[in-house]
């Protein structure tokens, strides 16, 4: 009799443990729609990846583009400079005495004989004044970073920045 | 075969997984090892950033009127970087041709080998100009241009100019050449990154006129361009210079000195009202844009302006300054009485005048028109040594007059408490003999009798123009030896001596006053007998001056009296002077200011 018990309660447990192993196989996935999954996963992370390195290396080369066009132009500005000052020195030469004087003679001009000189007072001129000669104000002499902000912060700092404008300025928020 | 398959595949990947290990490692060990971080840190400091040192562009500087005297012109220095020469032989060929240099000369240093870090680079050519340069680079461009099209065999190389490599700068610039030469001075170049700025305004002014270097940062990264800083140029000057005027004097100074057959000339033009030097000609000048010549023009120990460098005996111009503190210290009035025996004894020594005559009874204009030094050596006697030294202190003799111009120098007067001074001095010093000064220390003096007592700072600089402004130099007083009354009386005296003996000096139409000078030349043996300094000082309008004439011609051979040399020239300046000042005869002057 206990012997009838001892085997029918483990024939019950293997029966259930058979149940249970049924039901599982019921409800799994096949292995390949799992795999399938799993590449689908590792796909969108590598997609994800590759947006994120997209942007970086199109922010990148942005920068690089700007940074290298502004040195450019930083080398320009000098050159041209110099050549601004070598222009006024051409043009100095040009205006010079011996040179203005001989364009004086060309032109029929001569110096004045004092004795044929007339005096006239000429109310309000005041006479030949000395030169004003002020060139513009110079702009600011500090040196500071041209490159605008979005071009050289991370995406976290970002979107740490979005966020914090977002705190500050809460959409619908009474301002 | 499967499983020698799947043993590849592990082989492959266990090669590959190593590999990545090994990778790590090495970039643990970098980041870890000393020498990794060393090399880390040269290489932030070669490739990161570079900083460089800005300087700014020196400024101009102009006369009064804004007519350039200074400015900055674009040279190049040519090199050649051997690391991308492949054909030394074109690249010799153009560079000698077109910078007239020795072909061989020129290939010895191209054809050098590239040795990093050893043989980079050599300098060809410096200070060389812009139309030279073009021509090199239109000349590089056509080898290019044929080199595009050609077809070459294997090791063949198409004619080229590479390496060769253009360096930039400014340097100075005088577009008037020669002209006030002596007051600007110049600006030496020992090499194209040191510029020595020598003599005249371009020392005195140089922290103005260079400006301020600017240290700038420049980085490699892109990441990190910043824009470079904004270097302001150096100041720049507007003299009280007026071209015009500096042309003519120049002028006249050069055909005196050569008529005269003199060693050397001096005129120095001034507003007595501000100081203000309208014009400083001396010989010998220089043309600054080839300062490589100052040792050929300016010979042993010539200094490079005498106006301001070289001091003298001045001789009887010196006698307005006795007369000045004479007649304001009241020990004679324009009337005094004196009776000339036509010699002086003083201090164990005799005095004579210039022609060792005896003039009998004159008055103190008289004295000045016959310029007796008798007379005067009687009055700075009389006056006594204590008030007419420090007179002459008060006008600033033995003393810098300081001008704003580099290089100015001065002889230290004897006075009763020094060694070197004897009684005999006193007498002596009354007519300019004794005693040295510099054409500008005695003109600016003198300026006193012409300004009301006054003597104003003589300066060459009307206004700097920095940062955008354009800021005035406000004259100054720089001392008042004299009263106006005294100022005034001298001022008539002299104009009625001039007329006296009817001078040289006069100009038709405008009253001036003035003085001739004839300095003897002391040497170790005595005064020289035939060898004088010839000097006259003037100015004018008298009832208002508007200017103040010193001129020296030094050992004139024509004639060894002022009066004769000296006087003549500055009515020549004077006549110039009035037409390019516009100041209108006496009497039409009156007119005008009767008709306010």
């Amino acid at each position: 009799m206990l012997f009838a018990r001892v085997w029918g309660d483990s024939f019950n447990k293997r029966v259930s443990k058979m149940r249970k192993q049924n039901l599982i196989q019921a409800y799994q996935q096949a292995p390949w729609r799992a795999q399938l999954q799993y590449i689908g996963i590792f796909l969108s992370g590598l997609v994800i990846i590759a947006l994120v390195a997209g942007v970086y290396l199109y922010i990148s080369a942005q920068t690089a583009s700007a940074g290298a066009r502004i040195q450019i132009l930083d080398e320009n500005k000098i050159d041209l400079r110099r050549r601004i000052a070598d222009m006024e020195a051409q043009l100095a030469s040009l205006q010079a005495s011996d040179v203005m004087a001989q364009r004086a003679a060309a032109l029929g001009y001569e110096p004045i004989d004092p004795q044929n000189v007339m005096y006239m007072d000429m109310p309000g001129y005041p006479g030949r004044q000395s030169i004003h000669l002020a060139p513009e104000k110079p702009q600011e002499s500090s040196s500071f970073v041209m490159i605008k902000s979005s071009y050289t912060e991370s995406l976290w700092e970002w979107f740490y920045a979005g966020l914090m404008d977002i705190n500050e300025h809460p959409i619908g928020g009474i301002r | 075969m499967k499983s020698k398959d799947f043993s590849r595949i592990k082989t492959v990947g266990s090669g590959l997984s190593l590999f990545s290990v090994l990778i790590l490692v090495q970039m643990v060990r970098i980041q870890v090892i000393d020498s990794g971080r060393k090399l880390s840190e040269e290489g932030t400091r070669l490739y990161e950033s570079q900083t460089e040192i800005i300087y700014p562009e020196r400024g101009s500087i102009y006369d009064r009127y804004g007519n350039v005297l200074a400015t900055n012109r674009e040279v190049y220095e040519i090199g050649v970087n051997f690391q991308y020469v492949t054909d030394p032989e074109t690249l010799t060929k153009e560079l000698s041709s077109t910078l007239g240099m020795d072909y061989n000369e020129v290939h010895k240093v191209v054809s050098q080998k590239y040795k990093p870090g050893e043989t980079v680079y050599a300098t060809i050519a410096n200070f060389v100009g812009t139309d030279k340069v073009d021509e090199l680079q239109a000349k590089a461009k056509q080898y290019k241009a044929q080199a595009s099209g050609k077809r070459l065999r294997k090791g063949e190389i198409a004619a080229n100019m590479d390496g060769l490599e253009f360096r930039s700068r400014l340097i100075r610039s005088y577009p008037e050449k020669t002209l006030a030469a002596n007051i600007l001075g110049f600006i030496f170049y020992g090499d194209m990154q040191n510029a020595q700025p020598i003599f005249g305004v371009e020392q005195y002014y140089n922290e103005l006129l260079a400006g301020t270097p600017v240290e700038y940062k420049y980085y490699f990264d892109p990441n990190k361009a910043s824009k470079e800083p904004y270097v302001p140029p150096g100041d720049s000057l507007v003299l009280t210079i007026d071209r015009q005027i500096q042309i003519e004097v120049e002028k006249i100074l050069d055909d005196s000195v050569k008529k005269n057959g003199a060693e050397s000339g001096t005129i120095i033009v001034l507003d007595p009202k501000t100081g203000e030097i309208l014009a400083m000609a001396t010989t010998p000048r220089l043309d600054p844009n080839q300062y490589w010549t100052l040792q050929d023009t300016f010979k042993d120990s010539t200094p490079y302006n005498r106006a301001i460098g070289q001091t003298y005996e001045p001789g009887s111009v010196f006698k307005v300054v006795t007369m000045a503190s004479a007649l304001d210290n009241g020990t004679v009035t324009p009337d005094t009485e004196f009776i000339d025996t036509g010699v002086f004894n003083y201090g164990g020594y005799s005095i004579y005048n210039w022609d060792r005559g005896a003039w009998g009874k004159q008055n103190m204009m008289t004295c000045m028109e016959h310029s007796l030094n008798v007379c005067l050596s009687w009055i700075s006697t009389s006056m006594g040594a204590g008030p007419f030294y420090d007179y002459l202190k008060a006008f600033g003799i033995g003393r810098k007059s300081n001008v704003d111009l580099a290089g100015e120098t001065s002889f230290p007067l004897s006075v009763p408490a020094d060694g070197n001074w004897f009684d005999i001095n006193l007498a002596t010093n009354s007519f300019g003999q004794g005693l040295a000064v510099t054409p500008l220390e005695l003109a600016s003096a003198i300026s006193a009798v012409a300004n009301d007592g006054k003597i104003m700072t003589p300066h060459v600089v009307k206004s700097v123009i920095s940062n955008g402004h354009q800021r005035d130099i406000t004259p100054t007083v720089s001392s008042t030896p004299i009263k106006p009354e005294t100022a005034h009386t001298l001022t008539e005296m002299l104009a009625q001596s001039l007329e006296g003996e009817s001078s040289d000096a006069m100009v038709d139409g405008y009253r001036v006053a003035g003085k001739t000078g004839t300095g003897e030349i002391p040497s170790p043996e005595g005064y020289l007998s035939n060898l004088t300094n010839a000097s006259f000082v003037g100015w004018g309008p008298v009832d208002d001056p508007k200017f103040l004439v010193y001129v020296w011609l030094e050992k004139p051979t024509s004639s060894i009296w002022g009066s004769i040399v000296a006087a003549p020239v500055f009515s020549e300046v004077t006549a110039k002077l009035v037409t390019l000042m516009n100041i209108p005869p006496d009497d039409v002057r009156q007119q005008l200011n009767n008709g306010n």
